[in-house]
């Protein structure tokens, strides 16, 4: 187990500290709530919180007042902000009238949150650095989201390197005559949930999207439990929206293709 | 037609109604109709935007207003129709002395159907520019960037050039740049191509645009344009320019600045 992502009992006045990918998080538990400074470096590094007698005097800490009983803090990984344009690195096609499932890893981001008396979120940060992009016509109706290049895996033992990242299985079904071009997609994962595994990687619902040409809005469901190879997995983090099934699929179907411009 | 003044005299002595029974039903006509208009833009505001609600509500206090007044006209017994027909003769005066009104509250109309801009929008017109302020029936509130109200008639909004800085999500950011001649441009260009990559806030698509413009008086001109979340505009053009020169100092690339040379009479 990760124990990246465990809870940690925090004591008065001590300074903890953690990397994440990118992401370097200090936090100090005060009599009525938290503190917390982020920077974000070049380097990927992961450390579990631990306690520091560093305090970089280039830290801008910010205060959050919380409830006074809660002494732990929950490290939890959360799906980003925005939707995830990710593009594929080499060009993938999908024959007529088949289906491919891909692996596309999302880098998490890390929310700091209290659970006593009930969950109070704090605060988030990326742990990477996300580019931005339009998915859409610069005139036309689109959406502002990260963008991410995929190396879209088709094998379960292909998929190392993967922490601080969630692993979504991909699944497209080419419903039509032509072949399929997956040239970039966008993901709604203010619509998905973050699972962990046994093994600690986490996880992402399953992702199904039908495409029926062009003209057709392509339908888009989303798995209710874990995907089936995060074997005993547990739900960390749910989604930030319920899933709007007709206004999503209606996004992804408008703009399955690289749009020219 | 006249209104008959002893006959209203009359009716105001019969049923003992005072004058400041009369005013306390205007006041509670207007109160009444303040009420009514904010609760209908409260429930429009969600559902066609908060400027066409406010006309909608506003128009809507107007007729409230005036059917106050007829009913308080017929209260006190005077016959309605001389007093519609007396506003209609003083309606054409009204109208003959109001063209200028009329024009503005017809183009406000327009405005608001039309929409070419909304509250919040940034805008510019007739040389002034800043965020809408408010959309009224007679002119336009514009809030400009050092916290100045403008009013601009809805005439001159509707006749002008207008231009909507906000009406899409994302801007393109053109920057252009002068580099001394002695610099290898494809070697600039590649650097300028770097930086927009590297800054989180400029967009990967639709692609940043890396362009040769042409040979200045002393410089190299280049055109480098981005596209940014529109709300980002000015961070992301202050963060691009400050990457640029930090990277162009780090290459040893030059940025021209004009120079003046003086000579004296005697050539020195």
């Amino acid at each position: 187990m990760n124990s990246l992502w465990d809870q940690h009992e925090c004591v008065v006045g001590q300074v903890y500290t953690c990397a994440v990918a990118q992401l370097r998080l200090w936090l100090a538990r005060n009599s009525q709530g938290w503190q917390v400074a982020a920077r974000h470096v070049a380097e990927s590094v992961f450390e579990p919180l631990h306690e520091t007698a560093e305090e970089p005097e280039w830290l801008e800490w910010q205060r959050f007042v919380t409830p006074s009983a809660s002494s732990t803090v929950h490290l939890v990984p959360v799906l980003p902000d925005r939707p995830v344009v990710s593009r594929p690195e080499a060009r993938i096609e999908i024959a007529p009238r088949h289906k491919g499932r891909f692996f596309v890893t999302i880098p998490v981001w890390l929310r700091v949150q209290v659970n006593q008396p009930s969950p109070v979120t704090v605060c988030e940060f990326p742990t990477r650095v996300l580019s931005k992009t339009w998915f859409g016509h610069p005139s036309e109706p689109g959406e502002i989201a990260y963008a991410l290049t995929t190396r879209a895996r088709q094998e379960l033992h292909e998929l190392t390197d993967v922490e601080g990242r969630a692993i979504c299985p991909l699944l497209l079904e080419n419903d039509t005559h032509e072949a399929l071009v997956f040239a970039q997609l966008l993901l709604s994962v203010r619509h998905m949930s973050v699972y962990q595994a046994e093994d600690g990687k986490l996880w992402t619902n399953e992702c199904r999207l039908g495409y029926t040409g062009s003209i057709f809005p392509a339908s888009l469901t989303f798995g209710r439990t874990a995907p089936e190879p995060a074997t005993h997995s547990r739900l960390v983090s749910g989604s930030r929206e319920t899933p709007a099934y007709g206004l999503t699929a209606r996004v992804i179907a408008n703009a399955i293709f690289k749009p020219q411009f | 037609m006249k209104v008959d003044i002893s006959k209203l005299n009359e009716v105001l002595t019969d049923y003992a109604l005072p004058f400041f029974g009369i005013c306390a039903w205007l006041i509670f006509g207007v109160w009444v109709s303040s009420f009514l208009a904010r609760l209908l833009y409260n429930g429009l505001s969600h559902r066609l935007g908060a400027d066409k609600a406010r006309a909608v509500s506003k128009a809507f206090k107007v007729l409230l207003i005036v059917l106050f007044v007829f009913s308080l006209i017929r209260g006190v017994g005077v016959d309605i129709t001389a007093v519609l027909g007396a506003a209609g003769v003083a309606g054409v005066a009204i109208g003959f002395a109001s063209q200028t009104s009329l024009s503005n509250l017809i183009s406000g109309l327009f405005l608001v159907l039309e929409r070419p801009f909304k509250i919040g929008d940034w805008i510019e017109v007739d040389g002034s520019d800043g965020y809408v302020h408010s959309i009224e029936l007679l002119s336009t509130y514009i809030r400009t960037f050092d916290n100045r109200l403008i009013r601009v008639p809805n005439e001159m909004l509707a006749k002008s050039k207008l231009v909507n800085y906000t009406h899409y999500p994302i801007r393109r950011l053109d920057l252009e740049l002068s580099v001394a001649y002695k610099e290898d441009a494809a070697h600039v260009m590649r650097i300028l191509r770097d930086v927009v990559i590297a800054n989180p806030e400029c967009f990967n698509e639709p692609e940043p645009l890396v362009v040769f413009k042409g040979f200045g008086e002393s410089s190299m001109q280049f055109l480098l344009a981005v596209w940014v979340d529109r709300h980002e505009l000015t961070a992301t053009r202050t963060s691009v320019m400050k990457d640029i020169k930090e990277r162009f100092d780090r290459e040893g690339i030059d940025l021209p600045y004009q120079r003046m040379r003086m000579k004296d009479g005697t050539g020195v």
